[in-house]
């Protein structure tokens, strides 16, 4: 284990601020707020910094749990899950591998040009779901340490990304068949 | 392996969630099914799409600068505090020793003054008693025949020891006066509190407290303890002279009797009961 007193914050954390400005904007959908919310996070990190040790992924879950912390206290408190729908949740961890079988398979597309297309399509999820979509598909993190980061069970991790990753598939295979892109492959 | 069972289970081998044993056992299942490994394909597409669609956004150079400042003024705020920190602490012990020395923190007065006043004579004791209590019945502070004497000496006493005082209670005595005079000097801070016998004869005894201990001087001086306290004893041209040290005060009783007569006035005055930092109407009430 490093200690972080040996690198400064800038040298530590800087490094890091496109993949959190990334993960903010995604989760605020506006780059004011999203600016808002690194600047924020920054600030409280930098303040923590001496109580930060390393660990073994280094210092950038911590970032991205401060911010995930950031963001859910200052804008999504009243949109964070209830209880019920928590629950409901845990029993979808459960029974996750089988309900994935029952579940679509993402379109035969090409993605290259779909950038935009993929960006909306996250930014239409739910709090909850987009948050884990976006530490996976982002920074591709293990589902131990998208758990870590969100203070959730791995169940939880991979309820909800089954949700998530089912929803992007949809969307996606709904704006090709709008636009005629699986005929046009097909 | 169920087809269902192996589908569902794609994402996580897309994902390497799944564990050796399983993935064997799903990647023997794909090796015969070409639309399985498809499918396995295009979960992997979909996490490379979303990585290339969320990774492509640049941090806008007006963060970065503010973010920099933001570090920056927070870097030296910590630094104002680590230097103003100690500095308030210092600072804080200095007041406070100001305060002490000023006597304005009274519940200190009383139990850490100054331990050493300075030195007096006997004569100066005897001399105040004849001249205020015996002769003069000095009494500035109007105390005598004032339903709130004991509030009044307590103002008294607060004015020149900077801690009200109250007044303690002789049997068979009365107070009869009040004054400050003991040092010309004025040096040595002291109240002075007389009372009379209620008695025939009408003995007059005084008693001065002083704020600090005082040494007083005296060729005849002895010494003396009785019920556990120290006494200075003194008998000079027929007036006897009792001194004791409590609460880092000088307590001395004169009269003109006997030392042991005034050793068992003394011993009467409990100086916790009567000495306090308590405002004046509390004490008077403690008076009775």
């Amino acid at each position: 284990m490093t200690d972080a007193t040996e690198l400064t914050f800038e040298e530590l954390a800087v490094p890091h601020l496109a993949t959190v400005y990334r993960v903010a904007k995604r989760l605020a959908r506006r780059n004011d707020v999203a600016e808002d919310l690194v600047q924020e996070t920054y600030l409280k990190a930098f303040r923590a910094f001496g109580r930060f040790e390393m660990r073994e992924f280094g210092i950038r879950p911590w970032l991205l749990k401060i911010l995930h912390n950031t963001f859910l206290n200052r804008y999504a408190r009243e949109q964070r899950a209830p209880k019920a729908t928590d629950q409901a949740t845990l029993e979808q961890t459960r029974e996750a591998p089988n309900a994935a079988a029952a579940s679509e398979a993402p379109p035969e597309l090409d993605f290259e040009d779909l950038d935009e297309e993929v960006k909306a399509a996250i930014d239409g999820l739910a709090d909850e779901f987009r948050s884990v979509l976006l530490l996976w598909a982002t920074m591709e993190l293990s589902y131990q340490e998208i758990a870590d980061i969100l203070s959730v069970p791995i169940g939880t991790v991979m309820s909800r990304l089954h949700r998530a990753r089912q929803q992007l598939a949809r969307k996606l295979k709904d704006y090709a068949a709008e636009h005629g892109l699986v005929e046009r492959r097909s | 392996m169920e087809t269902n069972e192996v589908r569902g289970l794609l994402p996580l081998l897309a994902d390497g969630e799944l564990d050796a044993g399983q993935a064997v056992e799903v990647e023997a299942v794909l090796a015969t099914r070409p639309d399985l490994q498809a499918e396995l394909d295009r979960w992997r597409a979909l996490r490379q799409a979303a990585h290339r669609g969320l990774t492509a956004e640049t941090v806008p150079a007006a963060l970065q600068a503010r973010l920099a400042a933001t570090v920056q003024r927070e870097r030296n705020r910590s630094r104002i505090l680590r230097l103003v920190g100690p500095l308030s602490a210092v600072a804080a012990v200095v007041v406070f020793a100001l305060v002490l020395q000023q006597g304005l923190f009274s519940t200190d007065r009383v139990g850490g003054g100054a331990t050493f006043a300075g030195q007096l004579v006997a004569d100066q004791f005897v001399r105040v008693h004849e001249h205020c209590a015996v002769s003069r019945k000095h009494d500035p502070f109007g105390v005598v025949g004032q339903a709130d004497a004991a509030a009044l000496i307590a103002d008294a006493s607060d004015c020149k020891l900077n801690v009200p005082l109250t007044v303690p209670e002789l049997r068979g005595f009365a107070v009869r006066g009040c004054c400050g005079c003991l040092d010309r000097s004025k040096q040595i801070k002291a109240i002075h509190v007389y009372y009379e016998e209620d008695a025939p004869n009408q003995a007059v005894v005084s008693l001065f407290v002083t704020d600090g201990v005082v040494k007083i001087a005296c060729d005849k001086a002895r010494s003396d303890r009785v019920n556990g306290r120290s006494y200075q004893v003194i008998e000079l041209h027929g007036t006897g002279l009792v001194k004791w040290d409590e609460k880092l005060r000088s307590y001395t009783m004169v009269a003109r009797l006997n030392p042991q007569q005034l050793e068992q006035l003394a011993n009467q005055i409990r100086v916790a009961g009567w000495l306090c930092s308590q405002p004046p109407m509390a004490m008077a009430t403690s008076r009775k």
